[in-house]
């Protein structure tokens, strides 16, 4: 299934399909115009990051179930890869949001817990670091990713709850959620989300078989 | 299921009253030990207090007038979770290996966390406590919905405390030193630490209730879960 | 934007970039899977 070509070609169509609809779908017309048809990648990469965390967590439940040094593997670059698409998410909304509301960033609930959710991923990767035997490093790892993953779908849950408390309402952005999403975006949307997941899978996938193959020889 | 500890009694799958029993006596024996020690050194708890009672008053000493609410909040909670994260890194650094085996063979793991978790509790409710009169003596006292506060400083405590000792115990595996504690706690007390923070200010500025229900509510929920899964995930760091 | 057309000139760009990514992630996913089978192979005939 890893090695297979088919998916991976479907990953490609379908964000290439989702550069060239993204720019031709029809957008309603909002206070942000033309942008928003950043919702095709910015938000993409979030998904993106968020199908490799729970790859990631998956992963490292099934290692301490069977502490199998493969599912370690698959564990930490799930991370890795998530990472890549959270920074890249970051660093995508600080452009769009320095063009729609005038500065990279703002205190905003949704921000913030964006930010911290990387700093713990980062933690995440510090802690492997600090571990120089292998089985304890994938053991203490994926204690600390299963700890870390909940609560931070906790607090990425709790985000709609703080924002609907505050007066700010969260993103001058429009709605992010697919199910208030114009049909016509919708159409590029949900094919762009899984282009760029599986894009996120093929990378993980090649990290996963370089690492194994950099174990073996060594 | 999978059960770490070699001597438990065979029928405890099919009675689950006796294994809670038993739980909670290892538990009640661990916590008391853990007080006793602490009693009779008192190194811990003179640290943290000095700590706390300076970190306080260079506060008292760098605000010329009153401070605003704001800054009262952010304050208290600062100083609050770097005492916090102080005193709870110690906790399982402090047994010299031999007595460790000895104790840690005889007891379950999951009493073992949870002890070291209440144990914490009671330190950070002393000290969330402390703190409090402290920064009523020299900070003024800026509280106005006193139950809500004090309800805040409770599910502080055991929040700040459920999660510092499991990431204690996390970072105890994996080095010894402090830095690594520090870098691991910070990201993921974050949230509960602003949760916590929305929750005391609405104490300091209004009366009312209504608006911050739900942020307690999240308060709760997230020490449900940390507890939880401490309880689950803590046997997997003590094989050793 | 008075001429709309110009917009597909971004849309070029894009594709650009894009096909020119996974064309390189391609490249390492053969790569890879040649350095596999050869390992493969070095092992079956360690193994005879």
């Amino acid at each position: 299934m890893i090695r297979k070509y088919w998916w991976k070609i479907l990953a490609g169509v379908l964000l290439l399909y989702a550069i060239v609809a993204g720019f031709i779908v029809h957008v309603p017309d909002t206070m942000i115009r033309e942008t928003m048809r950043n919702l095709f990648y910015h938000v993409g990469m979030w998904f993106g990051m968020f199908a490799m965390l729970i790859i990631g967590f998956i992963y490292s439940i099934r290692y301490l179930v069977r502490f199998r040094e493969q599912e370690d593997l698959v564990a930490v670059e799930a991370v890795n890869v998530g990472i890549v698409f959270g920074i890249l998410g970051i660093i995508t909304g600080m452009i769009w949001a320095n063009f729609t509301w005038g500065a990279p960033w703002v205190k905003d609930p949704k921000l913030n817990g964006a930010a911290v959710g990387l700093v713990i991923y980062l933690a995440y990767m510090i802690l492997r670091g600090s571990i120089p035997d292998v089985h304890k490093r994938a053991k203490v790892s994926a204690v600390y990713n299963i700890f870390a993953f909940v609560l931070w779908i906790v607090f990425v849950l709790i985000l709609p709850r703080l924002a609907g408390e505050s007066i700010h309402p969260g993103k001058e952005a429009p709605p992010v959620l697919p199910m208030h999403l114009d049909p016509s975006m919708r159409m590029v949307f949900y094919p762009a989300v899984i282009g760029w997941i599986l894009l996120g899978i093929w990378i993980l996938t090649l990290r996963v078989r370089i690492r194994k193959l950099n174990d073996l020889m060594t | 299921m999978n059960h770490p500890a070699g001597n438990r009694r065979v029928f405890f799958i099919f009675d689950p009253e006796i294994k809670i029993v038993m739980l909670g006596k290892e538990i009640k024996h661990l916590v008391s030990k853990e007080i006793r020690l602490e009693l009779k050194q008192k190194y811990v708890i003179n640290g943290i207090l000095l700590y706390l009672v300076s970190t306080v008053f260079v506060t008292y000493l760098a605000f010329e007038e009153l401070v605003s609410v704001e800054t009262w909040n952010a304050l208290f909670w600062i100083i609050l979770l770097f005492v916090a994260v102080n005193g709870i890194s110690k906790s399982f650094a402090q047994e010299s290996p031999a007595r460790h085996l000895y104790y840690y063979t005889l007891a379950s793991p999951q009493a073992i966390i949870l002890s070291k978790i209440l144990y914490n509790l009671f330190l950070m409710a002393l000290l969330s406590f402390l703190a409090f009169l402290f920064f009523l003596l020299l900070m003024g006292n800026r509280v106005i919905n006193l139950p809500l506060f004090i309800l805040s400083l409770f599910l502080g405590s055991l929040g700040l405390a459920s999660v510092l000792t499991m990431v204690a115990a996390i970072a105890s595996r994996a080095s010894q030193n402090f830095s690594l504690m520090a870098i691991l706690s910070f990201p993921i007390v974050l949230p509960l630490l602003a949760t916590l923070m929305k929750v005391s200010r609405s104490a300091l500025t209004s009366p009312e209730w209504t608006g911050s229900l739900g942020f307690v509510v999240i308060l709760l929920t997230i020490n449900v879960a940390v507890i939880l899964l401490a309880y689950l995930l803590f046997p997997y760091l003590w094989r050793d | 934007m008075e001429d709309y057309g110009k917009i597909f000139v971004v849309v070029a760009v894009l594709a650009t970039i894009l096909i020119g990514l996974l064309v390189y992630l391609f490249s390492i996913d053969r790569k890879v899977s040649r350095l596999e089978k050869e390992i493969e192979e070095k092992k079956s005939n360690a193994d005879r």
